[in-house]
C-alpha cells in the first residue's frame, strides 16, 4: 500500500510537473523570441534610413561601414538587400509593390527564421519589406527586403537552461514526492502493522486481549473499535463454551463415578448371583443415564454447529403441535396431568420441522414433569404475519424469582436436585434456547412460584409455503386428527 | 471406624455405603447438605466424606460448619469439578483431601484410610502394641508372629482400641463408632465383641492386652 500511494504520488508529481514544466518553457520560449523579434525588427526598421546610394549588388558586409555601423556588432550580423525597380533581389521574397502603400503601412514582417552559420552559430532573421530613404534629398525611397540577423545564441542558450532545469526539477521534485509519500504513509501505518502484530497474537487463550484504541490515528478507529467489539463477543462465546464443557464434564463425572465404583465394589467380593444381578441392574440404570445426557449433550452440539444444515420446510403447524401434545399426555397420563389444546385446525408454518419439533416436545414435557398431580397444561397457537406465536401454560410449582433469569442456562435445574433419580438433566430449556436462536425465535417465561409457569415462544415467518405444499400439510394434518380421536 | 457419607447421587452413594460397609466400616448416609451438617455435628464420626455439589446446603457450607463445631473431624472432598480454584478452596476450608470423581476403589479406600489415621495422629497403617500388628491397609493382625484372623467387625473393633491404646475407651465410644445410626441395638454388643476378641488376640499369651475397667471400659496396651 505504502509503495502504491508513493508510485501514485510519482506519477500524478511527474505528470503536473511535466504538464508545467512544458507550459513554462513553451511561454518563456515564446516571451524570449517576441522580445528579440522586437529588438531585431527595431533594429532592422532603423537600417533603410541609413541606406546609402551605393551599389546594390556590393556585400552586405561592406555596407555596414558605409552606414557607419560596426561590422559585427555584438556579432550581429545584417543583411540589406536593396533593390532599384520595386524588384526584389532576393527571389520569391515577393513582388513589386506600390512604394505609397508601403509607405503608409510602415514596415511589415516578411519572414523570421532560424538559421545556423557556417560556423556553427545560430542566428534568428527577421526580413523586412520597407522604404529606404534617399540620402539625396528629392529622391524616391526605394522599397528594399531588409533581413536582420541577430545572434541567437543567448536565447537558445537561455532556453536549454531552462529545458534541464525544468528536466532536473521534474524529475527531483516527483522523486522527492513520491520519497514523502512513501515515508508518510510508512509512518502513518505504522500503527495498522502494530494493530495487525497484536490482533495476530490473539489465539483462544488471549480473547481478553484488546487493541488500544487510544493509541489510533482516528481513521483506524472504527476499525478497531470492531474488532474489540468482535474480540467481545468471542471471548462470551468461548467463556460460555468454556462453561457449558466444565459443566457437562460436572454432569458426566457423577454418573461415571457411581458406575465405576458401583461396578469396583461388587466385584471386591465373590457374591450370590442375586447380588451381582441387582449391581448389573443398577449399572445399567446409570448407564442409560449417562446415555440421555449424551444424547442431550450431542444434540446441543449439533443445534448449535449445523446450526443452517436443516432446510426451511411448510409444515403443518397444527399436526406438529397435535403430535407433540400427544407425546405429553401420554407422559402425563400417570399423574392424572391433561393436556389442554387451543389452536385452529389447518395452520402452514414454514419452518426447520426438526427443531421446531425439538422446541416444542422439550418445552411441553417440561411443563409436564413440572406440573402437579392432575394439574393441566395448556398450549395456546397462532400464526400470523408475525409468524408463529405459542404458549405453553402449566399449573406447576412454578419458578423462583431468583432463578428466572438462569432458566435458559445448561444444567439449571429448578429442583436444585442433583440426584439421578430426578431424571432431569438440565438441558432442555437450554436446548430450546438454542434452537430458537437458530431460527431468530425467541422464547420468554413467566412464572408464579405455586401457581405455575407459562412460556411464550416467538418465531418468525421464514419461506411463504407453496400451495402445493400446503394441500399436502393439510392432508397430513387430516391423517393425524384422524389418528388422534 | 463410623464413617459419614455425604452424596446426593443416589446410586454412588448406596455403592460408597455398601462398599465401606464390606470393608468394616459402619456408615451413615447423607443426601442433602442439610441432613449432612446435622449428622455431623450428633455423631463421633471417624471421618466424613463430603461431596461439595449437595443440595439445600452445599459441601463448603458444611466443611465451614464442622471446622467451626468439631475442629478435628477428618474431611474428604469429593468433587466432580476438577478447577484447581475449587480443590485450593476445599483445602483451605479445612479439607484433608480431595478426590475428583470418578476414583478408583481401590485410591479412595487407601485415602479413607490415611484420613483415619490422621484423624488419630497416626502416621503408619500399621499399628504396634507390644507383639501385636495391626495392618489397616491389608486388614491383617499378626500377634507374637502369628497371624490372627478377625472378622470385619472384630478388626474395627481392634483398630478403634489400637488408635487410642493406653486410653480407656467406654462402651458408648465404641458403640458409637462401630455401629451406624440404623444398627439394632443390642445392649451387651460390645461386650460380647470384646469377649470374642480376647479369645483370638490374647488367649495363650501371658501379657494380656486387653483389660477391662469396671464401669469405664476398655483398655488396648501392656498393663504395668
Amino acid at each position: 500500500m505504502t509503495r502504491r500511494i508513493a508510485c501514485a504520488i510519482l506519477l500524478t508529481v511527474w505528470a503536473m510537473l511535466i504538464a508545467s514544466g512544458v507550459t513554462a518553457y513553451l511561454t518563456t520560449r515564446a516571451v524570449l523570441l517576441a522580445d528579440m523579434d522586437e529588438t531585431l525588427f527595431a533594429q532592422a526598421s532603423a537600417l533603410p534610413e541609413l541606406v546609402p546610394p551605393v551599389n546594390p549588388t556590393a556585400p552586405a558586409s561592406a555596407l555596414a561601414p558605409a552606414m557607419g555601423l560596426p561590422a559585427h556588432a555584438d556579432g550581429d550580423l545584417y543583411v540589406i538587400q536593396t533593390t532599384t525597380n520595386g524588384r526584389t533581389l532576393r527571389p520569391g521574397a515577393g513582388t513589386a509593390q506600390d512604394p505609397r502603400k508601403l509607405v503608409q503601412d510602415g514596415p511589415q514582417i516578411v519572414a523570421k527564421t532560424f538559421s545556423t552559420l557556417a560556423d556553427g552559430r545560430r542566428v534568428r532573421s527577421v526580413t523586412l519589406k520597407t522604404l529606404a530613404k534617399p540620402v539625396e534629398p528629392g529622391g524616391t525611397p526605394v522599397p528594399v527586403l531588409v533581413t536582420y540577423r541577430g545572434s541567437a545564441e543567448p536565447f537558445h542558450h537561455l532556453l536549454d537552461q531552462l529545458a534541464w532545469t525544468l528536466v532536473a526539477c521534474c524529475l527531483a521534485g516527483g522523486l522527492l514526492a513520491a520519497a514523502i509519500a512513501y515515508a508518510v504513509s510508512y509512518v502513518s501505518l505504522k500503527p495498522l502493522r502494530h494493530t495487525a502484530e497484536l490482533v495476530g497474537a490473539i489465539d483462544e487463550r488471549h480473547l481478553d486481549r484488546r487493541i488500544p484504541a487510544e493509541s489510533l490515528p482516528p481513521e483506524l478507529l472504527p476499525v478497531a473499535t470492531r474488532i474489540n467489539e468482535m474480540l467481545t463477543r468471542l471471548e462470551q462465546a468461548f467463556a460460555q463454551r468454556r462453561k457449558f464443557m466444565a459443566d457437562a464434564s460436572h454432569e458426566l463425572r457423577t454418573p461415571v463415578a457411581a458406575l465405576v465404583t458401583g461396578l469396583e465394589v461388587s466385584l471386591a467380593r465373590q457374591r450370590q448371583a442375586e447380588a451381582y444381578r441387582s449391581s448389573l441392574a443398577s449399572a445399567l440404570a446409570e448407564a442409560s443415564q449417562l446415555r440421555s445426557l449424551v444424547e442431550r449433550l450431542m444434540e446441543q452440539v449439533r443445534s448449535e454447529t449445523f446450526s443452517h444444515e436443516e432446510p426451511w420446510q411448510s409444515v403443518d403447524l397444527s399436526a406438529l403441535l397435535d403430535e407433540c401434545a400427544n407425546a405429553a399426555a401420554v407422559l402425563g397420563k400417570s399423574r392424572g396431568i391433561e393436556v389442554h389444546r387451543d389452536f385452529p385446525a389447518e395452520m402452514v408454518f414454514s419452518t426447520q420441522p426438526g427443531r421446531l419439533k425439538s422446541v416444542i416436545t422439550n418445552v411441553l414435557s417440561n411443563a409436564v414433569e413440572y406440573n402437579k398431580p392432575q394439574g393441566t397444561v395448556d398450549v395456546t397457537a397462532s400464526v400470523s404475519s408475525l409468524g408463529l406465536e405459542l404458549d405453553v401454560s402449566d399449573t406447576g410449582q412454578g419458578i423462583d424469582p431468583d432463578k428466572l433469569p438462569s432458566v435458559f442456562e445448561p444444567f439449571f435445574r429448578g429442583d436444585d436436585s442433583h440426584r439421578s433419580d430426578a431424571g432431569h438433566l438440565g438441558l432442555g430449556l437450554f436446548l430450546v434456547k438454542s434452537h430458537l436462536q437458530a431460527m431468530n425465535g425467541r422464547c420468554t417465561v413467566e412464572s408464579e412460584p405455586g401457581v405455575g409457569s407459562t412460556f411464550h415462544i416467538r418465531v418468525p415467518p421464514g419461506v411463504r409455503p407453496k400451495p402445493a405444499v400446503r394441500a399436502v400439510a393439510v392432508k397430513e394434518r387430516a391423517r393425524l386428527a384422524g389418528a388422534r380421536q | 471406624m463410623r464413617l459419614l457419607v455425604a452424596e446426593d447421587h443416589l446410586s454412588l452413594a448406596r455403592s460408597l455405603a455398601d462398599g465401606l460397609r464390606e470393608e468394616g466400616y459402619a456408615v451413615d448416609l447423607a443426601f442433602d447438605g442439610q441432613e449432612a451438617g446435622h449428622l455431623a455435628l450428633s455423631n463421633p464420626y471417624d471421618g466424613i466424606i463430603l461431596d461439595i455439589m449437595l443440595p439445600k446446603v452445599d459441601g463448603w457450607s458444611v466443611l465451614k460448619m464442622i471446622r467451626r463445631n468439631k475442629t478435628n473431624m477428618p474431611v474428604l472432598c469429593l468433587t466432580a469439578r476438577d478447577a484447581v480454584e475449587d480443590r485450593v478452596k476445599g483445602l483451605d476450608l479445612g479439607a484433608d483431601d480431595y478426590l475428583l470423581k470418578p476414583f478408583s476403589w481401590e485410591e479412595f479406600l487407601a485415602r479413607v484410610r490415611a484420613m483415619i489415621r490422621r484423624g488419630h495422629g497416626q502416621g503408619s497403617s500399621v499399628l504396634q502394641i507390644a507383639d501385636l500388628e495391626i495392618d489397616s491397609a491389608k486388614k491383617s493382625v499378626v500377634r507374637a508372629g502369628k497371624s490372627v484372623a478377625l472378622s470385619a467387625r472384630e478388626f474395627s473393633l481392634l483398630e478403634y482400641l489400637a488408635h487410642r491404646q493406653g486410653q480407656v475407651v467406654s462402651r458408648t465410644d465404641i458403640w458409637e463408632h462401630l455401629y451406624d445410626q440404623h444398627d439394632e441395638t443390642i445392649s451387651n454388643v460390645v461386650d460380647v465383641y470384646i469377649g470374642y476378641l480376647r479369645s483370638k488376640v490374647d488367649k495363650g499369651f501371658d501379657v494380656k492386652l486387653i483389660h477391662t475397667r469396671r464401669g469405664q471400659g476398655y483398655v488396648l496396651g501392656v498393663e504395668s
